[in-house]
């Protein structure tokens, strides 16, 4: 194993663990502000990855399919929350996993028919494509690029939620929602905003990662399943666990992806069973009902 | 409808039921082409539906891995027909006992988490099963499957006298519909008994049964195991129509297909995963003719019910329309309740 080898796994497991982060944060956040299980979490990843495509194949510009990737999901995000959601908050979270599994239906064949079924590639933008030398590893520019975007946004999320005035609120609700409402914030709004947030990241990742993985309609049910071990490991509701989480799952994954091969996902679901065994409620979570 | 003051079932309630019956023992007769194969299709499915029913509709589990059970019935009976013995009895209750043994291991696992956690966890479950499936080339066929599963073989005193086979569409037909008879019977009789009523009260209030010295994790452990044994026979018989079983069968969209059977038809009663599972595949079958889109459809149509009609088409068919059918139903189920507020 040389050095080379050993900062190319690196970096690959801080790349797949950073975009895992993005993908999810809206999933923690969703969750722990308003106990919402979006099922369909997943979906906004292949909306933003499908519209971002159309939008920079028609134009050959890479940055404006990623403003247009954002947009479609947040705006997806926002209209599934005033439809559907909102109705189903008083009902708890079954009912809110059914409907979302409904939509992950509804989605999945929306994009099979707008786009048809075919997978759908991108190429890596020309100003990212060169490869660098560093101590005898070869790292790709644009894997780079996505761990600056990853890093970036984590950043982003966590000053946003530490400096800012709404990142306060938001971590208010999340605490103790009724009494956030009782001091005369307007919760309702303030998820809706969180909502949109959290799919216009999961819009971006989706479209960021089609040089990758390419696109497909379905995409997003594999990912969700990632998502699901990162804000579970991670601690139902915490941001900072999430990011914990993702990070193991990305270095899980890459790593087991050379020791074991297609066995790799198989560690990640061993990593969650054996951290539910010994902490229920995740690494950093509260238990449920506090 | 419900029963008459002296406890009996209206006349219409037995005459509706007949005809069912009737209907069911005769198909063959009547159905031309893929028609037979459509039924047992139906048929297993419905069993599946009804063995994720035991977890969701009688002790309030949702179980988003179903698929785990379904799939691992699937691969467990095509190797075992494959490997060990083509004949019936060995590789059925091998397989049963098998994702038995698998259900109490998961079961056991994720039970000792708390609903939103247990339904991820669950999930998860499946997809370990898919990857796994998928990564073994050897035992599993990988990413392509397994093929040429053969029919299996029936024991030579029941086949020989009668000259009975179930290498026909007929034959495994009628073998299906013995297998769902007796599913059906099993857990209508669990319903009714003193363990269906712990399985309520866990369902309805865990707290109070666990006050009255009930051991809420282990009743709940054998309604898995009992409800992943179920899966794994519908598994054994998909394997076993379609000389065909692969990956795809244990990916996790595949439990939602199973969960949305269920909470269609009505969470609340054991006809609902029935009818959930005949509507599904028929919708599948017969909706490809109009349009490839169909789930598209099935997904609105699930997304309504869930929001307008969540105890399903029994329910809706029963209440609103006053059709004949079951005698008494749960107050509620997992999708209809409203949740308590501490």
């Amino acid at each position: 194993m040389t050095t080379g080898s050993l900062i190319e796994y690196f970096v690959n497991g801080l790349q797949a663990g950073l975009l895992l982060f993005v993908i999810s944060a809206g999933l923690t956040l969703s969750f722990g502000l308003m106990r919402v299980v979006n099922m369909a979490h997943g979906s906004f990843y292949m909306l933003g990855a499908f519209a971002g495509l159309t939008v920079a194949q028609r134009t050959g510009s890479f940055a404006l399919g990623a403003a247009v990737a954002v947009v479609a999901a947040a705006a997806t995000g926002w209209l599934i929350e005033r439809t559907l959601f909102r109705r189903l908050y008083p009902r708890g979270p079954f009912p809110q996993m059914l409907a979302s599994l409904g939509l992950i239906f509804v989605f999945d064949e929306l994009v099979r028919i707008v786009w048809g079924g075919d997978i759908r590639s991108m190429p890596r933008p020309p100003a990212l494509s060169h490869s660098y030398e560093w101590f005898g590893a070869s790292l790709e520019g644009y894997r780079l690029f996505l761990i600056a975007f990853g890093a970036f946004v984590s950043a982003g999320l966590f000053l946003g939620l530490v400096r800012t005035p709404i990142g306060a609120a938001v971590r208010a609700a999340v605490d103790d929602r009724e009494a956030s409402e009782l001091l005369g914030m307007n919760v309702t709004t303030l998820f809706s905003l969180v909502f949109l947030a959290g799919a216009g990241l999961a819009g971006a990742a989706g479209y960021v990662a089609i040089p990758l993985v390419n696109a497909f309609p379905g995409m997003g049910d594999d990912v969700l399943v990632s998502c699901l071990v990162v804000v579970v490991i991670g601690g139902l509701g915490s941001v900072l666990g999430s990011l914990l989480a993702s990070l193991l799952i990305g270095f899980a994954l890459t790593v087991g992806q050379v020791l074991v091969a297609g066995y790799a996902p198989a560690v990640m679901y061993g990593v969650l069973t054996l951290v539910l065994l010994m902490r229920p409620h995740g690494l950093l979570g509260k238990p449920e009902g506090t | 409808m419900t029963t008459a003051a002296n406890g009996r079932r209206p006349l219409l309630h037995w005459v509706w039921w007949s005809l069912a019956a009737v209907g069911l023992l005769s198909a063959p007769f009547f159905l031309v082409g893929s028609g037979t194969e459509f039924t047992s299709d139906i048929l297993i499915f419905a069993i599946m539906a009804i063995g994720l029913y035991v977890q969701i509709g009688l002790l309030g589990l949702v179980n988003f891995g179903f698929s785990a059970f379904y799939g691992l019935g699937g691969y467990l009976g095509a190797i075992l027909l494959m490997r060990l013995s083509p004949s019936v009895l060995p590789s059925l209750a091998l397989t049963i006992l098998g994702t038995a043994a698998v259900a109490g291991v998961f079961g056991w696992i994720a039970l000792k988490t708390r609903e939103i956690a247990f339904t991820m966890i669950t999930l998860t479950f499946s997809q370990l099963l898919y990857v796994l499936v998928v990564a073994d080339d050897g035992w599993t066929g990988g990413a392509n499957g397994l093929s040429g599963v053969p029919r299996p073989r029936l024991p030579q005193f029941i086949a020989d006298p009668l000259g009975l086979t179930l290498k026909t569409d007929a034959g495994f037909y009628y073998f299906v519909l013995v297998v769902f008879a007796l599913v059906v019977w099993f857990v209508r009789t669990l319903e009714r008994s003193r363990l269906g009523a712990v399985f309520a009260g866990i369902r309805e209030n865990e707290e109070r049964m666990t006050v009255l010295g009930y051991s809420a994790h282990r009743y709940k452990l054998a309604g898995f195991v009992i409800s992943g044994a179920i899966g794994g026979l519908s598994g054994y018989l998909n394997a076993t129509l379609l000389g065909f079983v692969g990956p795809g069968s244990l990916f996790w969209t595949v439990s939602g297909e199973a969960i949305l059977m269920v909470i269609l038809g009505g969470a609340g009663f054991l006809l609902g995963p029935i009818v959930g599972a005949a509507i599904f595949v028929g919708l599948s079958h017969y909706a490809v003719a109009y349009t490839d889109h169909w789930r598209l459809f099935v997904g609105l149509v699930f997304i309504a019910l869930v929001l307008f009609a969540p105890g399903g088409v029994v329910r809706v068919l029963r209440d609103r329309l006053q059709w004949p059918m079951t005698r008494s139903a749960k107050p509620g189920n997992v999708v209809s309740r409203e949740e308590h507020t501490a």
